[in-house]
């Protein structure tokens, strides 16, 4: 009997014990600051964080910069470094979805070039929202040259003659392929004529200089 | 009047001598046949996967009277293409027929021919298919072939086995969809997207600077990483290496070559770099980079513009990914699935996509 009772002492002060041990999850809230969520109109949105020393070009990678959608899958995309190391910039590799949360995970395992680590990790959520694209159109005069759109079967072939600063362009959000010579081509499906079609341009710096709709005749 | 009457008499008589010769003669020689062949090899784009099908408008059999086709009524037969009786597959450069071992079999009204895919029979080459004998008759032992064909006036088919581009399919004022589609239908047409080795390119452009009252000059550097494990031929078929910069189309610089990587040990991942010196400092300019395979035929290219920045070094690093690489799809798959056919057209140029058919 007095050993039964030993049992159920010992059964109940271990349950306050595992009660008692600290929850390690809600403490890692503290090491996380998360930013307030941004408002983007650009499907092709390039993020460039800046940061107040060189940072160490070889803790940039894929486990440490990264983007999740809302279901937590990772999203495709590419992190460099800026030709002076201050800067993080991170390009999708296919469009961001609308009205749809994204989160840019920024790891404390980034380091400065002097090897000091980010205090905590960052997260920065954003959402598509492409309603307010039309109120801020960003334009540098003579980013883009020339825009052609030609109806061919199954695809309409669309060509981007940009200046020298250009680094990338896309039509409807898809990247276009660089032809060389400042040309840039695209085959787009499903267009009748009347269709829109945003043809948008980027400096290597992440900057939109043009964005335009044009239409399939 | 008796006189006419004689007339009819010897009329009739002749008429009935023609006749029956006539009659005579179709069975001794049962070799007059109306049949067609409605279907037959002739394209320059044929899939190397495909097989040489000759469609009759009749059911066909073996003609089992010729020694080589005795035993077999209708199923297939194995063998060198060289052993096999009155047909042949020649490739048009040698002008003799091709060491591969090749299936016939006969389906209904088709006699379908398969080679063996290899090194004889393969991609970009010219073929001809040469009949010199009725080896195929119908159900009441007629030809079926034109009653013609022998050693000395043989049947030929041309066969080229090299390809279109998507955009030679698709655009330009008369796109060759156009004549294809007449012969072939949407499922018999093959689109594939090219195979990939560049995983990543890596640019460095350090431009002029003035220190301490001189002025320093440009300097560039350019990391290629190649992956050389292809689909096709996980042994590697990367020989050559050519890297330009080009402003405006043209040539700044001689190109820089590095020739005989097919004899690199260990297939994976290689990363060749290159430095130039006096490219352009005040406008932009591109690198092209294009890999060869032995025969100098490109196998994938590569054009990453460097932008003008007002920065005093310019870094760029491409990394392209391609959920489709080396993938074939039918063009009826991409009419289907219009999704497929833009992801086809956001990770390759229309003229990097090629185009071949398929007979069944």
């Amino acid at each position: 009997m007095f050993k039964r009772k030993r049992m159920v002492l010992s059964i109940i002060f271990a349950f306050i014990l595992l009660l008692l041990t600290p929850n390690t999850t809600s403490n890692a809230a503290d090491d996380i600051d998360i930013w307030g969520t941004k408002q983007i109109t650009d499907s092709n949105k390039v993020w460039t964080i800046e940061f107040s020393q060189p940072l160490k070009e070889t803790t940039i990678k894929k486990t440490t910069v990264y983007v999740e959608d809302e279901n937590y899958r990772s999203f495709f995309t590419d992190a460099t470094l800026s030709s002076d190391k201050k800067s993080i910039i991170v390009t999708p590799k296919s469009a961001y979805q609308e009205n749809k949360t994204y989160k840019l995970h920024i790891s404390k395992d980034i380091m400065s070039d002097k090897g000091k680590k980010l205090e905590k990790e960052i997260i920065l959520p954003f959402v598509l929202n492409k309603a307010s694209q039309n109120e801020q159109p960003p334009t540098t005069e003579g980013a883009i040259k020339n825009v052609t759109l030609s109806a061919q079967n199954f695809a309409t072939m669309v060509t981007v003659v940009s200046n020298d600063s250009v680094n990338r362009v896309t039509a409807n959000s898809n990247e276009m392929h660089y032809e060389g010579n400042n040309t840039y081509t695209i085959g787009l499906t499903g267009l009748t004529p009347g269709d829109n079609v945003t043809i948008q341009a980027y400096e290597l710096n992440g900057k939109r200089v043009y964005s335009k709709n044009f239409k399939v005749n | 009047m008796r006189l006419y009457r004689k007339k009819v008499k010897n009329y009739r008589q002749l008429f009935v001598i023609v006749a029956a010769l006539l009659i005579i003669s179709t069975i001794v020689f049962p070799t007059k046949s109306n049949a067609n062949i409605i279907n037959y090899p002739d394209t320059d784009y044929l899939d190397v996967s495909s097989p040489i099908v000759l469609e009759f408008d009749r059911p066909i059999v073996w003609d089992t009277s010729i020694p080589h086709y005795s035993g077999w009524s209708t199923g297939t037969i194995y063998g060198p293409n060289t052993a096999h009786h009155g047909i042949a597959l020649t490739e048009i450069s040698t002008g003799t027929p091709i060491l591969v071992a090749i299936s016939m079999q006969i389906s209904g009204k088709k006699l379908i021919i398969t080679p063996a895919p290899g090194p004889a029979w393969d991609k970009n080459k010219e073929y001809k298919l040469t009949i010199t004998d009725h080896i195929v008759i119908d159900s009441s032992s007629a030809h079926v072939l034109p009653s013609y064909v022998s050693t000395s006036t043989p049947i030929v088919y041309s066969i080229g086995t090299g390809f279109l581009t998507f955009k030679d399919l698709m655009s330009g004022s008369s796109p060759e969809i156009n004549s294809i589609i007449q012969d072939y239908t949407p499922r018999n047409i093959r689109i594939t997207a090219p195979e990939r080795y560049i995983q990543e390119l890596n640019i460095i452009h350090k431009r002029q600077a003035l220190v301490q009252n001189s002025t320093t000059e440009s300097v560039t550097n350019l990391d290629i990483s190649i992956n050389d494990k292809a689909h096709e031929n996980p042994n590697g078929d990367i020989k050559t290496l050519v890297v330009t910069p080009k402003m405006n189309g043209t040539p700044l610089q001689p190109a820089k070559i590095l020739d005989n990587l097919n004899t690199v040990p260990n297939r994976g991942n290689h990363v060749y770099d290159f430095g130039f010196t006096r490219l352009p400092d005040t406008s932009a300019f591109d690198f092209e980079v294009i890999l060869y395979d032995d025969n100098g035929d490109p196998l994938d290219i590569r054009i990453v513009k460097v932008p003008l920045e007002t920065n005093t070094t310019t870094t760029i690093k491409q990394r392209d990914r391609y959920r489709f690489a080396y993938r074939t799809f039918t063009l009826y798959d991409l009419l289907n699935k219009p999704r497929d056919l833009q992801t086809l057209l956001d990770e390759n140029r229309m003229d990097e996509i090629k185009v071949r058919v398929v007979q069944q």
